[in-house]
């Protein structure tokens, strides 16, 4: 028998009088649970009633929680639920659950868990009162380590309420919070210890975990003998060690390295953020590993076999790279070819990430896929791929010339959206390249009747109006938009009339011309409500009836250099986002104070050992390898050199730190 | 961390809410619900950031499973563990049958309406104040006070309708739908079985991670090791192959006595493949390939095989980069020399995964259309098998998606069944048994509407293969020095190793 047909919304005056109806008869304790239970799923479903029955739901508790535990757990469950809107009440259940521990701590580790951990949910000063020993007593050596696990989460959880009301146990608390640190025998319980000092440090603003090397390295190792949550813990929280030396970072680096391989998505992206992190620290780092490309490309590949919600995170997180340190992979470019049957946000990343890895040795390939989803139905996808190849062709300009073909070819079609599309990447295309591709000028002025939609007759509309004296239909075709002009969105419209004017200053003596932009100037100034539009046809008009020789300048100045790196990210955003792989922020590749607004950002921080390195092209590892033999005879030289000067840097902030303090005595 | 946790029905309704960490109100799950659930049609991500509350989703069948973070949350650690919970569960709940059909089964609502008291248990266990803690799943099954409901879920198939937006249709659907469930097999499988466990006794002294409960006895010491491959294929419709690999899964039953540690490698054979497609190879003779007649002789023994066969020794210790363990692997002695060595749990559990690209297809389609006036089509298929004679396929089924409405087609093949589908609009071509090195023909001619004609040809979806083969690595890969030793009980052990390859997305472009 299921419980599915007792999701029902039912009264809570319906369950009162339940209740009072079973508590006469014999068995009432089946009655009871049933009952219990439909408030449970009413809790559940939203229907806040069932708050008012929280003292029958006590009695239920003391009078059936010694004998049933799942009565026990779920009458807890519904008071962490609902503690707030009713102390008075809640504290009557106080006694049933400290005896509960009591009467657990020996025998069973779940009751006891359970015990301690509604307890420390409970945020009302009596049971923080009863739970302070309690967490005390859990914290010890002796006791086993699943209690000790989830003490240490409850000092977490109670740290800030405590703080206020008893900053003396708190500081007992910690310390032996730190304590547990120490401990080499359960990896586990020191990956509680850790996620819990991580969450109280991240909420304060005195103290600061950090990790010293022998400590790093203790946890480093100590990931073989644990689980997989508990290593994902440990991972992360290496980030809070500040690497002082190039060989602590490297050894760490070459520990975590082979994490890279696990099952769990989670490790492997959370190895990387370590691997990344640490790669600061190491001077040259692709000469020390240089499997690394390799390592982190397999990596890769392994991510892309998940469901598609990791995939999507991991090609997040592979832009991310490619932004900044591209050349710690190396990656096949045909890993992100679209599949049949992938999820739209996922065909657009693989977009995103087959536009960050082309380059002149797979243009090819690239273009021949970028051509096959360009001829799908899926119109949003045909789009997408047509601007990844406008954007192409913008991008490397040795290739130019294929992108083009490519949509030249496309357009021969004359689908419609795939002609405004073309019109769209045309105008980016032919700015570029000055000259080069007037034919697909023409082919596109052959199709114009095919364009309807606003953004593509703008840039089509722009065409016509730069290179009018090349385009032998361009006054016919802007006639026919002016005609109906009226009926344009304003874009458009302030577009084509730029445009008509730029035409005539560059054929001054076209007498078809001329007639247009009288009419259309008079048309625009006297029948349009549009401030912007008006205004700007009376400059016009001004400005071409002061007969100006250098009107042409202004009107039509020379364009300037189109620029092509408008997707990389600023160093500083890129620093940042490093140290959030795998986290929320990759995914929106936006610094975290943007997307969440208290959150304090992560910075690298200095030390000794942090070098800026470039990563940026891939071709980098050819380069650093020629002069491998070079670099490395010179680090130990610079090593040498490098000691003396950390010693000296180090001494000199001592000194500043104490003329500080004496300053501050005097005063 | 997760700070809270729900699971919707498909109509939206809550079934399971779960609030971890205060700060989380409780009326979240109607946020999501406005937001996501109510507007399926369009779902961009995955994640939703409101704020500095986010919400990450899974779908499971017609369920949504919800986590609600705060801040800066690692949602790598989310959503491995939004699957990693749902594995639990099916674990946990569906009826364990033997046979594979059980693995493909989803949770349905009235499952986790069942089981919620369960749910809410397993929930307690497993996130400690919005951490995830370290499970096993037979240690968890144990320990639960509220009943389990066993239910029997239902058939695979919603999610890949619900999902794909309103682009592909028809014959498609079916094939992403094939896609979608192979993949969810795979994925499947090794989360039920390989859930690391939490640790009773940490690091042995050979530093491999254990969950054995001590003192496992058995008479008969067996390891059974089966070799399952997918495979992947798309080749354009010029012939080149955009993508060819296989996904590799070991999987390991051992009934072992004692704390044994299993060591073997993995090497790659290449036996002397007959018919063989380079991937050099194929792209150059790619363009013209509609016109002239592909070369169909077999090359036996060709000046290059000679060469192939000198490579072997060079290429047996070809690594694996692209691979993933279990937990009980030691990734560095892995990572060291190559050699996987474990202490296995003691059950039947995925032991590894991993991904290579292939260089010898199985199986390749030669494919022509004509247009025969505005609505005939005339289609010429040839399917070549290129495994050795020794080796059958069996269940093999050729689709060729043909324009919607066709209702008459005649179709003509030497070999195989062959038969319409009207209502999924594809020509289904199956052998129940297909030996190496054989050539089939199949031509066909269809009569459709105009219409239907033209955004066929527009969309033309890809042929695909169905297959299963026993006894035969796509990729070449075999376990070699496979050793179990326990130094206390020094036993002998019968070790088996099985290999199967199976088609995942077998496509060819037209």
């Amino acid at each position: 028998m299921g419980d599915s047909k007792l999701y029902t919304r039912v009264k809570a005056s319906d369950i009162l009088t339940e209740l009072n109806n079973y508590e006469k008869k014999p068995k009432s304790s089946v009655y009871r649970k049933t009952i219990l239970k439909k408030i449970i799923i009413n809790m559940s479903v939203g229907d806040n009633e069932v708050i008012m029955l929280i003292s029958q739901v006590t009695k239920i508790l003391s009078d059936l929680g010694p004998t049933d535990s799942e009565i026990k757990q779920l009458c807890y469950f519904y008071l962490t639920n609902y503690w707030r809107h009713k102390q008075e009440e809640t504290l009557h259940a106080l006694p049933f659950i400290v005896n509960d521990y009591e009467t657990n701590k020996k025998t069973s580790d779940n009751d006891t868990c359970l015990a301690i951990r509604t307890m420390a949910s409970i945020h009302i000063a009596n049971y923080l009162n009863s739970l302070v020993p309690i967490l005390e007593e859990s914290l010890q050596r002796e006791i086993s380590g699943k209690i000790r696990k989830t003490a240490a989460y409850a000092v977490a959880e109670i740290f800030n309420v405590n703080e206020k009301r008893d900053p003396e146990s708190n500081r007992r608390l910690l310390m032996l919070l730190n304590d547990m640190l120490a401990e080499e025998d359960d990896a586990s319980v020191v990956s509680a210890a850790l996620s819990a000092l991580r969450e109280i440090t991240d909420k304060s603003d005195t103290l600061k975990l950090s990790i010293d090397s022998n400590h790093a390295v203790k946890l480093a190792n100590s990931l073989t003998g644990c689980g997989e949550w508990s290593q994902v813990s440990i991972l992360s929280s290496l980030l809070s060690f500040i690497s002082q030396d190039l060989k602590t970072a490297a050894h760490l680096i070459d520990t975590v390295l082979p994490y890279l391989q696990s099952e769990n998505s989670s490790i492997v992206l959370n190895a990387l953020k370590v691997v990344v992190y640490l790669s600061h620290y190491v001077d040259n780092v692709l000469d020390v590993f240089p499997v690394l490309p390799q390592s982190i490309s397999g990596a890769v590949a392994n991510l892309l076999l998940k469901p598609a919600e990791i995939q999507f995170l991991a090609m997040r997180n592979v832009i991310l790279l490619l932004l900044d340190k591209p050349a710690l992979m190396d990656l096949d470019i045909r890993m992100f070819f679209c599949q049949y049957d992938d999820l739209l946000y996922i065909k657009d990343t693989k977009l995103e990430i087959i536009f960050l890895l082309a380059c002149q040795e797979n243009m090819d390939m690239v273009l021949a896929e970028l051509q096959e989803y360009a001829l799908e139905i899926d119109v949003q996808m045909v789009r997408k791929s047509i601007r990844a190849i406008g954007n192409l062709a913008v991008k490397i300009d040795a290739t130019s010339d294929k992108c083009v073909s490519v949509l030249a070819d496309l357009i021969s079609n004359s689908i419609p959206y795939v002609v405004e599309e073309v019109a769209i990447v045309a105008r980016d295309i032919l700015r570029k390249y000055p000259g080069k591709f007037d034919h697909l000028t023409h082919l596109l002025v052959d199709r114009v009747d095919l364009i309807t939609e606003p953004e593509s007759k703008t840039s089509i509309i722009w065409i016509l109006g730069e290179y009018s004296s090349s385009i032998s239909d361009s006054i016919y075709l802007l006639k026919k938009y002016a005609a109906n002009m009226l009926e344009e969105p304003t874009e458009t419209q302030l577009a084509l009339l730029t445009a008509i004017i730029k035409a005539h200053v560059c054929q001054p003596y076209n007498k078809e011309l001329q007639g247009l932009v009288e009419n259309t100037l008079k048309d625009v100034t006297q029948n349009t409500n549009h401030p912007d539009l008006r205004e700007r046809a009376y400059f016009y008009w001004r400005l071409l009836s002061a007969k100006l020789p250098n009107a042409i300048d202004i009107i039509k100045p020379r364009l300037l250099k189109l620029n092509t790196e408008t997707d990389a990210l600023s160093p500083d955003v890129c620093e940042e986002l490093n140290l959030c792989i795998g986290t929320l922020a990759s995914i929106y590749l936006r610094p975290v104070s943007q997307v969440f607004r208290h959150v304090k950002p992560d910075r690298l921080v200095d030390s000794p050992a942090l070098v800026h390195q470039d990563l940026k092209s891939p071709q980098v590892r050819a380069k650093v390898r020629r002069s491998t033999i070079r670099s490395r005879s010179s680090t130990t030289t610079s090593q040498q050199l490098g000691n003396p000067s950390i010693n000296r840097s180090r001494s000199s902030s001592f000194k500043l730190d104490e003329i500080v303090k004496k300053l501050s005595l005097k005063k | 961390m997760i700070a809270a946790l729900f699971i919707f029905s498909h109509k939206g309704e809550v079934l399971i809410s779960r609030i971890f960490r205060a700060g989380v109100r409780r009326n979240v799950s109607e946020v999501f619900r406005i937001q996501v659930i109510s507007k399926l049609s369009d779902i961009k991500s995955p994640v939703l950031t409101l704020g500095s509350t986010s919400f990450l989703h899974i779908r499971h069948g017609s369920l949504w499973i919800v986590a609600v973070t705060r801040d800066n949350a690692d949602a790598s650690q989310v959503l491995e563990f939004l699957y990693k919970f749902i594995d639990l569960l099916r674990g946990l709940i569906l009826l364990s049958e033997k046979d594979d059909s059980a693995s493909d089964r989803i949770l349905t609502d009235v499952d986790v309406m069942n089981n919620f008291s369960a749910i809410y248990e397993i929930l307690g266990r497993i996130i400690d104040y919005g951490h995830i803690q370290d499970w096993d799943l037979l240690e968890l099954k144990s320990g639960l006070n509220a009943k389990l409901t066993k239910g029997h879920g239902s058939k695979k198939g919603g999610r890949a309708q619900a999902a794909t937006s309103s682009t592909i249709k028809t014959g498609s659907a079916l094939l992403s739908r094939a896609a979608s469930m192979s993949r969810h097999r795979s994925s499947s499988l090794g989360g039920i079985l390989g859930v690391g466990g939490a640790s009773i006794h940490s690091g042995g002294a050979n530093g491999l991670y254990n969950s054995r409960a001590p003192g496992i006895k058995y008479k008969k010491n067996e390891i059974n090791i089966t070799v399952t491959e997918q495979v992947s294929l798309l080749m354009s419709h010029a012939g080149s192959i955009v993508r060819a690999f296989a996904e590799g899964s070991v999987n390991a039953n051992t009934k072992l006595s004692g704390i044994p540690v299993c060591s073997f490698r993995l090497i790659k054979q290449r036996e002397p493949i007959i018919g063989k497609y380079e991937r050099e190879n194929r792209y150059e003779y790619n363009e013209d390939h509609g016109k002239q007649e592909p070369d169909f002789t077999i090359d036996t023994e060709d000046d290059e095989e000679v060469d192939d066969d000198t490579n072997t020794n060079k290429e047996a210790f070809e690594k694996l980069n692209e691979c993933n363990f279990h937990n009980c692997v030691n990734l560095q002695d892995f990572d060291n020399d190559g050699i996987v060595k474990f202490v296995p749990p003691d059950r039947e559990f995925e032991l590894m995964r991993y991904r290579t690209d292939i260089t010898s297809l199985p199986f390749i389609v030669y494919v022509e259309y004509d247009y025969a006036g505005s609505d005939r089509l005339d289609f010429k298929l040839r399917l070549k098998t290129h495994y050795s004679k020794t080796i059958t396929a069996s269940d093999v089924v050729v689709r060729i998606p043909i324009p919607t409405g066709t209702m008459h087609a005649k179709i003509n093949s030497d070999s195989g069944k062959a038969k319409l589908l009207a209502n999924e609009s594809t020509i289904q071509w199956k052998f129940k048994k297909l030996v190496g090195q054989r050539l089939c023909e199949l031509n066909a001619a269809v009569d459709s509407i105009e219409g239907a004609m033209i955004s066929w040809s527009k969309s033309r979806p890809p042929i695909s293969i169905d297959f299963t083969m026993d006894n035969y690595s796509t990729s070449g890969y075999r376990i070699e020095h496979l050793k179990v030793d326990e130094p206390n009980l020094s036993y002998r052990t019968v070790k088996s190793v099985k290999y199967f390859s199976l088609s995942k997305s077998y496509e060819i472009r037209m």
